[in-house]
């Protein structure tokens, strides 16, 4: 008996949605690739963790007929070949059915975009993902890292297209979507989710990214993976908020993290902009009469980030309240610990530095 | 050699005794497409001069690039910005730029010609997140405050739970909205940005500001709710230009407008100086920039010219003061095969050419630079409308031809208005024929003056002028005329 088309995506995604539940968006990390010219994908790699619900939206915006195929380690070009073996490969998307598939987009035409659901694999790997329309498969693809530690250097990853392995993670114009290469450390001023209206995003090296808050002065969140995909909230009117590419590790959920006297009040902030310096920004602002610059670089010994802050006109001790996180370590350089965070004199309030990083995993046996 | 020159002239004298009688502006003008960096989205958000004759440019993406028309060489000065949609250079350092959230001044402080410092101006506005909330300008004043403009929100989309700035629920209703502070208004930024004062309100998607020399703010606003059609408007501090939902950043104001009358709205306005008629003229204009006197661009210096998005056209247009009040006329200028539409700003470069950016933002629009240059002469046009008691003059750039003794024929005239109402637009209302009564012609034939049978105030007059010829038989170019009576003259 001939089964459906596509019955293997059906129950691929079937299977996924039983997994996690029609109810609750919010527990989806969302990844965005679009196919465009010269037979490859915008997005050559990103980084989930083991059992990571993922939403995936493929667009294509080539001119070209493309797919999107999720492999087992190492199995894609045995999945490549199986598709184009397939009698009615068309018909059926060129996707096989094959253990070792685990998940698909089907055929799209310039201009489709398809969204599917699915769960990271608990093995820890690099999943490879294929386009295995005829002529494609040898160059168009990318790998899904499922992983809790760094990516090699993109220089020298073999898992990744060779023409797209180049150095400091540069991304050429025709990819960029700007009349450069697109270097990280980056930043875009854009329309940020979970963030308020006037926000700022930065990539940094090692793939560690974050969004500041320009109207309410402070750090919103931290994801790791990637950087932005800019191609829906470029391709409209602006409406559309930046995709991020990666998954979200921490989020500062707090009315305001810094306080300032014994009165704990919350400041009144004024954004003055911010300064490059090596293409990282340092924030300028005041809270009340403070002036303060706040510098965020990445850390890479374990995934995270160090924001270091120099204050000046301080009068009063300042109090540091961010809530701690499971899998989350949040460090002050200064002052004295409290039940809820870190108070600091304001001789030491002129120079601090606040160090958030993943907890490293302990294996276990 | 001597052969060549003579050769050379004959053909100049054929080419001279050879003119047409149907002559096209393009013949004056001639539009040149300026080649962009690969991998540019060519959105032109703002244009202006640096001091040393090099054109610096934002675009949608977040670029601020500038080009060296010396070399044709482009180089990007900052990245990353948000929706930038005007540009002002200040110096060979520094460069501001009105970015959807703050008035930025971009500074290049070690000569590198990339900009190291982002700072804000001023950040002193509401964002509800909307996305029509755009941000135009700056323009500058001669002691140098900043003026920016500030797009209402779009019934199109919602807001979001996190705003910047009080949110207002009485500027919420209506098709374009006004929820946070300042949305459909002007605002004066005081050079270091530390006073801000609220100057008009009543727009609703002014993307075109220009402060003249003289001293004028122009302003361009779009046909919509509580927009007929699209306008010009002379901008005065602390008056009100019609669109309603701006009115709820007032002072003490406590109702949402759209519960008042329409009467009693219409009190509160003040009329554009010109009405650009619906799609007979112009649906989107953009930004108004008048002729400077010492640059050679044709007869037309001192006159305003208009950028268009939906059609590939150039304005212009002729003001007057009639009792007190700017009112005038707006005509096409250019609509040449060459140039695009989306024509979104426009600035004279050093040797007095107009150089041309578009946008499309998904709207009808286009993209790229355009360089204009005028090639001399003087095309056969109308050089400016003034209205009378009973009727108008009309001034040519030429004299009119002698074939003109039956000009009664020839000339059609028009009027109607359009309703101030929170619908979308309005059609043309109690469109009629306007008879006319008389015809003199100028001593010098130059100057036409017609006789009408009524002025109405209020009303836009269309004035065409068929088989207007000059004194050499060349056909008028641009030959119909919208002109706006707000007020008619007593003399």
């Amino acid at each position: 008996m001939r089964k459906p088309k596509n019955f293997n995506l059906f129950l691929l995604m079937l299977f996924s949605w039983l997994l996690i539940g029609f109810d609750n968006p919010e527990v989806f990390t969302t990844i965005e690739i679009n196919a465009i010219s010269g037979m490859q994908y915008n997005v050559v790699r990103f980084k989930v963790k083991p059992g990571e619900k993922i939403k995936l939206t493929l667009h294509n915006v080539d001119e070209m007929t493309h797919n999107w195929l999720l492999t087992a380690p190492g199995k894609r070009e045995e999945i490549v070949s199986k598709a184009l073996k397939l009698p009615d490969g068309e018909a059926n998307d060129y996707i096989p059915e094959d253990e070792n598939l685990l998940a698909a987009i089907p055929l799209l035409n310039p201009d489709q975009s398809y969204t599917i659901t699915f769960t990271a694999p608990q093995e820890e790997g690099v999943y490879p993902y294929v386009c295995t329309y005829p002529g494609h498969g040898s160059v168009m693809y990318g790998a899904m890292y499922v992983t809790n530690n760094l990516l090699p250097p993109l220089a020298s990853d073999k898992n990744i297209p060779e023409q797209r392995r180049e150095s400091d993670d540069q991304i050429d114009e025709k990819v960029s979507g700007h009349p450069y290469k697109m270097v990280l450390p980056s930043m875009y001023r854009a329309f940020m989710p979970q963030s308020g209206p006037a926000s700022i995003a930065v990539g940094m090296l090692g793939d560690i990214s974050y969004c500041w808050d320009a109207g309410k002065c402070r750090f919103r969140y931290a994801w790791e993976g990637g950087f932005l995909n800019m191609e829906r909230t470029w391709r409209g009117k602006g409406k559309e908020r930046a995709d991020i590419v990666g998954v979200i590790f921490y989020r500062e959920e707090v009315d305001y993290p810094i306080k300032i006297g014994e009165k704990k009040l919350v400041p009144k902030v004024s954004f003055r902009g911010y300064r490059m310096k090596n293409r990282y920004p340092t924030f300028l602002y005041t809270l009340n009469n403070i002036e303060v610059e706040e510098r965020i670089l990445p850390t890479f010994d374990q995934p995270g980030l160090q924001r270091i802050f120099q204050l000046s006109n301080l009068e009063d001790d300042i109090f540091i309240e961010i809530p701690p996180k499971n899998d989350i370590s949040i460090k002050v350089n200064k002052g004295e610990q409290t039940n809820n965070g870190f108070r600091l004199s304001a001789k030491e309030a002129e120079n601090f530095i606040i160090t958030i990083q993943e907890l490293e995993k302990v294996e276990s046996l | 050699m001597r052969s060549g020159c003579i050769f050379i002239l004959a053909i100049i004298i054929s080419v001279s005794c050879a003119e047409k009688e149907t002559e096209r502006l393009g013949d004056f003008y001639s539009i040149e497409n300026i080649e962009l960096p690969s991998g540019l989205m060519p959105e032109v958000g703002g244009m202006d001069f640096m001091p040393d004759g090099r054109l610096a440019m934002c675009f949608h993406r977040g670029e601020v690039m500038i080009y060296d028309p010396q070399t044709s060489d482009w180089q990007l000065f900052a990245e990353g910005l948000h929706d930038p949609l005007g540009l002002r250079v200040l110096s060979e350092r520094e460069i501001v730029v009105m970015q959807r959230p703050e008035l930025t001044k971009l500074v290049d402080n070690n000569g590198d010609e990339v900009a190291d410092e982002y700072l804000t101006i001023s950040d002193n506005f509401g964002m509800s997140g909307n996305y029509h909330e755009f941000a135009f300008g700056p323009s500058m004043d001669s002691q140098g405050n900043f003026y920016i403009s500030l797009n209402c929100a779009s019934r199109g989309d919602g807001i979001w739970d996190e705003v910047r700035g009080e949110f207002n629920p009485l500027g919420r209703p209506g098709r374009m909205y006004s929820s946070v502070p300042y949305r459909g208004w002007v605002l004066k930024i005081s050079a270091d940005g530390k006073e801000v004062t609220p100057w008009a309100s009543g727009f609703r998607s002014p993307d075109g500001i220009r402060f003249n020399e003289d001293g004028t703010l122009y302003i361009t606003d779009n046909q919509g709710d509580w927009l007929g059609t699209s306008k010009l408007f002379v901008v005065e501090k602390g008056k009100h230009y019609g669109h309603v939902s701006s009115l709820v950043w007032r002072d003490g104001w406590n109702v949402d407008p759209l519960t008042l009358s329409t009467d009693t709205l219409n009190q509160l306005r003040e009329k554009a100086a010109v009405l650009f008629p619906h799609n007979l003229i112009a649906n989107s204009p953009t930004e108004p920039i008048v002729i400077p006197d010492n640059v050679n661009f044709g007869p037309f210096a001192g006159q305003l010219l208009v950028g268009e998005m939906n059609f590939p056209r150039i304005m212009r247009v002729m003001l007057e003061e009639v009792n007190g009040k700017t009112q005038g006329a707006c005509i096409n200028f250019l609509d040449s095969g060459k140039l695009s539409n989306g024509n979104h700003r426009m600035i004279f470069g050093p040797k007095g050419d107009l150089w041309v950016g578009s946008t499309a933002y998904v709207w009808a629009g286009n993209q790229g630079l355009q360089r204009i240059h005028f090639n001399g002469g003087t095309p056969m046009e109308v050089m400016q409308v003034n209205a009378r008691s009973n009727g108008f003059s009309i001034q040519f750039t030429r004299p009119l031809g002698t074939k003109n003794s039956n000009l009664l024929n020839q000339i059609d005239v028009k009027q109607y208005y359009y309703k101030y109402h929170g619908k979308y637009g309005s059609p043309r209302v109690d469109e009629q024929e306007v008879k006319i009564k008389g015809i003199t012609l100028s001593e010098d034939k130059k100057s036409l003056d017609l006789k009408l049978e009524n002025m109405k105030p209020g009303y836009v007059y269309d004035i065409t002028l068929n088989q207007v010829v000059s004194n050499i038989g060349i056909k008028l170019i641009n030959n119909r005329l919208f002109y706006t009576l707000n007020n008619v003259p007593t003399n």
